[in-house]
């Protein structure tokens, strides 16, 4: 079937995205399930002319992750506006693999879970962060403030225990 | 960071995934389904059905409701004619009639006129308990017949304690 092979082939991508935002591997699977019906049902509505597929993909993953996220919590409305940017020394974050970063980012608390992702890995702006999830910019600010504050925390609690 | 997770290792689940997804897809089911045509559709049935299921039961019950009613009607008109325990209730009434009645205006009946007859020969008898009897109450409502009016006695402003001699009032009025 041409739509298994399609899957077969974005397989590894779309895990990739889901696992992001998922607390483990089941809820990436229940999102990548959901994102791929989704994908398949609304094909002829996508346009090559107004992105790659790639793209088109990632952004239905996104969607239907966030959606997840908000039957689990609320988001925040404690705002900031202006961004703290904590330091984090890359050294340390270099020493932890993939696996151990990942983990250390499942732990943060939902909604600024999701708003780190959205921001550090997957390149959003506040602006589009705000939008996506229905919430002030300040909000988003405040988020990715807090991910940060408790990840250099966990990162530092590693180092200290080695 | 970004890097990093860039790097995470996938889990093998795509065969269990891709039987999920291939079941919902044969099943034509919405992910969306609050926006889908196919919910609209099926809600619209549903009250359909329920609708007339309602007028079916609606209209059973209307007209079994009649039916229910009219032995009830039946009964009491079967029992009305007995002559013995209407002429008893009835008595009861012209008792406190101690004046020539004329018949109720508009009300000619000849039981009313047997009343007047049987009153003079059947006062002393007791009155029937009416817990026995069940269609008078029913042939009362069903012969209309008026309360009893009294008449007004003698003349207006003047009571019975008027025409009373009592000596404190007449001794004070002579001496005076």
């Amino acid at each position: 079937m041409a739509q298994e092979q399609l899957y077969r082939q974005l397989y590894g991508f779309a895990m990739a995205i889901a696992m992001r935002y998922a607390v483990d591997e089941h809820e990436a699977a229940d999102i990548l399930g959901h994102a791929f019906v989704k994908m398949f049902r609304s094909i002829n509505s996508f346009d090559p002319q107004k992105g790659n597929f790639h793209g088109w993909l990632k952004k239905i993953i996104i969607n239907e992750s966030l959606d997840h996220i908000k039957q689990r919590s609320r988001f925040g409305s404690l705002e900031l506006d202006v961004a703290e940017e904590p330091f984090v020394n890359n050294s340390i974050i270099e020493k932890i693999d993939a696996a151990g970063i990942l983990q250390l980012v499942r732990q943060l608390p939902p909604a600024t879970h999701a708003v780190f992702v959205l921001y550090a890995i997957d390149g959003y702006t506040h602006k589009e962060i705000a939008a996506q999830l229905n919430i002030r910019e300040g909000t988003s600010k405040w988020h990715l403030s807090e991910a940060r504050k408790i990840l250099i925390q966990k990162i530092a609690a590693i180092k200290t225990s080695e | 960071m970004a890097a990093k997770l860039d790097q995470v290792p996938v889990p093998d689940m795509s065969h269990s995934i891709w039987a999920g997804i291939e079941t919902q897809l044969d099943a034509g089911v919405q992910v969306d389904t609050p926006k889908g045509k196919g919910w609209w559709y099926g809600f619209i049935g549903i009250v359909t059905v329920v609708t007339l299921i309602l007028i079916g039961w609606y209209y059973s019950h209307k007209s079994n409701a009649p039916e229910k009613t009219v032995p009830k009607e039946s009964g009491p008109v079967t029992k009305a004619p007995l002559p013995a325990s209407d002429s008893n209730t009835i008595i009861n009434k012209p008792k406190r009639k101690q004046l020539p009645v004329a018949p109720p205006p508009g009300k000619k009946d000849t039981l009313l006129n047997n009343n007047i007859i049987v009153d003079s020969t059947f006062r002393q008898d007791p009155p029937p308990a009416r817990q026995d009897i069940t269609p008078p109450v029913r042939v009362d409502s069903s012969i209309n017949i008026p309360p009893a009016v009294k008449k007004h006695r003698g003349v207006r402003g003047i009571t019975d304690d008027d025409y009373k001699i009592s000596a404190k009032k007449d001794s004070a009025g002579k001496r005076d």
